[in-house]
């Protein structure tokens, strides 16, 4: 469903990312793993139209999308959960969701079904629908960041950082959710530091290091690679 | 027992201190939301009065049924600057925009200026000097009405912002605009509406402080500063904090006049503002 053919993209002259190829099908969760400064939250942003690339082609569905304001990428059915969260903590849980539907009348006619759907998934948010953002827990927060994501019925969603200031075990919980994500029929890009946890859940995976891929495969085959598990597992 | 005289006074300063939160709401629009100073935004609002102004003189109509159309100009003329001026400097080019509003507001004056003369303005109506008399309390009727529209305007604003899927948006881009742009938002589409709504905002402060005291083509300097006092006090990013600013600001300017003599009722509004900056920079809501 997606396909990044030969991507460069750059800020001012600094060019952060070289011919990058990456492939999410249908229903999968393809993880993308790499260190601080490799380049993942900048691909992120050049996918959702924030960046504009410098070469190369990003195909969704047979149809070139680079240089398509975000607003359309959207419509079209990608989504991003940002790193860090990035809510609004002065607006209530259900503002944040409702937001997310901004881009489009027709969607916002869908807001109840949306809404449930959301809830569904994490009925805590239901409880803290009135709520500002800001009180919530980091895992709560997370929730309401994936949330968020989902409530323009997106076929692929981007997850950049979900670790991130997260207890290794609410981590492990929200891993499981995007599995269930994954089984309802949305594609996942999972951009994570914490390689071991991602690969186990992922279909396919990508390490990206300084901007280039460095190496892609199987996760359980990744996973007894010896490059690996000396650079992202402690070579234990 | 409270000298009557005083309560009405008190009365008025709050009265008058609902019509200077609705010039300080229209701040709320620009350096809230965007980040921006319009250094118009006092002018615009002596526009209003001119507008209304030559409505009644050649046509007969009352200021407060001309409203409406006002609202409508000023939100097009605001809508209109935003999109085709500051918005190609946007975001970052702070200086550039200031110099924009800063010639925005010198052309205004000196084109008010040129057809109105110097000479200053009223909008006499026919109900001016009626007053209301509640018990001991004696009321104006113009101050009533404005003060009504004051609260009217502020209610309408607080739903918009709460309520509706712009006023949030409006809300939120301040907060973060990447995450906002992140969601598919476009802010300079919602910058559009926020200077529209703005200058309408100027525009009903215009007409109902027009109905109240005498204006001139200069008149928006003074109005500029109390706005922005209001929000100085009151704290920005809270509009509830711009009720409590404008009535901060509305009672020094009152009381300072009674106590001190006329000419001071500027300097302790000032006096009040630095006071406020000094003691509490964020203001008595800010920060929120």
């Amino acid at each position: 469903m997606l396909e990044i053919n030969d991507l460069c993209a750059s800020y001012g002259e600094l060019q952060i990312l070289h011919n990058i190829n990456l492939k999410v099908g249908s229903s999968q969760i393809v993880a993308l793993l790499g260190p601080n400064g490799a380049g993942k939250t900048t691909l992120c942003k050049v996918i959702i139209g924030l960046i504009p690339p410098k070469s190369g082609s990003i195909v969704f569905y047979g149809e070139k999308i680079n240089n398509l304001p975000t607003d359309e990428i959207i419509r079209r059915g990608i989504t991003i959960v940002p790193e860090g969260r990035r809510l609004f903590g002065n607006l209530s849980v259900r503002d944040n969701l409702e937001l997310a539907l901004y881009i489009s009348k027709a969607e916002r006619r869908k807001l109840k079904d949306r809404l449930e759907r959301v809830f569904n998934i994490f009925p805590v948010l239901k409880e803290r629908e009135k709520q500002l953002a800001r009180s919530l827990s980091g895992g709560e927060q997370q929730m309401l960041a994936i949330g968020r994501a989902l409530m323009t019925n997106p076929k692929l969603l981007i997850a950049d950082e979900l670790s991130l200031g997260l207890a290794p075990k609410i981590f492990i919980n929200l891993l499981n959710l995007m599995k269930k994500i994954r089984d309802e029929g949305v594609s996942i890009l999972l951009i994570d530091q914490n390689v071991k946890q991602v690969l186990e859940i992922a279909d396919w995976a990508y390490v990206i290091e300084s901007g280039r891929i460095r190496m892609e495969g199987d996760p359980k085959q990744l996973l007894s690679n010896e490059y690996i598990w000396k650079a992202y597992l402690g070579g234990l | 027992m409270m000298d009557l005289s005083f309560i009405n006074l008190i009365l008025h300063g709050i009265f008058l201190g609902g019509i200077f939160a609705c010039l300080g709401y229209g701040v709320f629009m620009w350096k809230g939301v965007m980040g921006i100073i319009n250094a118009a935004h006092g002018d615009f609002a002596v526009l209003a009065s001119y507008i209304c102004f030559l409505l009644l003189e050649f046509y007969g109509v009352d200021p407060l049924l001309a409203l409406p159309l006002v609202i409508i100009l000023m939100f097009t003329l605001g809508f209109v600057i935003q999109k085709y001026m500051i918005n190609r400097f946007l975001p970052g080019n702070i200086t550039r925009i200031l110099l924009i509003t800063f010639a925005l507001s010198v052309i205004t004056q000196n084109s008010l200026q040129i057809l109105f003369t110097v000479n200053e303005r009223s909008l006499y109506v026919s109900y001016y000097r009626r007053s209301i008399t509640l018990g001991y309390l004696n009321i104006p009727l113009v101050y009533l009405l404005s003060f009504t529209i004051a609260i009217i305007t502020f209610i309408i604003l607080y739903l918009f912002l709460t309520r509706t899927l712009l006023g949030k948006a409006m809300r939120a881009i301040p907060k973060d605009i990447e995450a906002a742009k992140m969601l598919g938002i476009n802010p300079a589409n919602i910058y559009n509406y926020s200077m529209g709504i703005s200058v309408a905002l100027a525009g009903i402060a215009g007409v109902i402080l027009g109905l109240l005291y005498q204006f001139d083509p200069f008149t928006g300097v003074s109005y500029m500063v109390i706005s922005l006092g209001v929000v100085i006090i009151g704290g920005l990013g809270s509009i509830k904090g711009t009720i409590v600013g404008g009535i901060a600001t509305g009672l020094a300017y009152v009381l300072g006049g009674y106590f001190l003599g006329p000419l001071f009722q500027y300097v302790v509004c000032y006096l009040l503002i630095l006071i406020a900056l000094i003691i509490k920079p964020t203001g008595l809501f800010g920060g929120g």
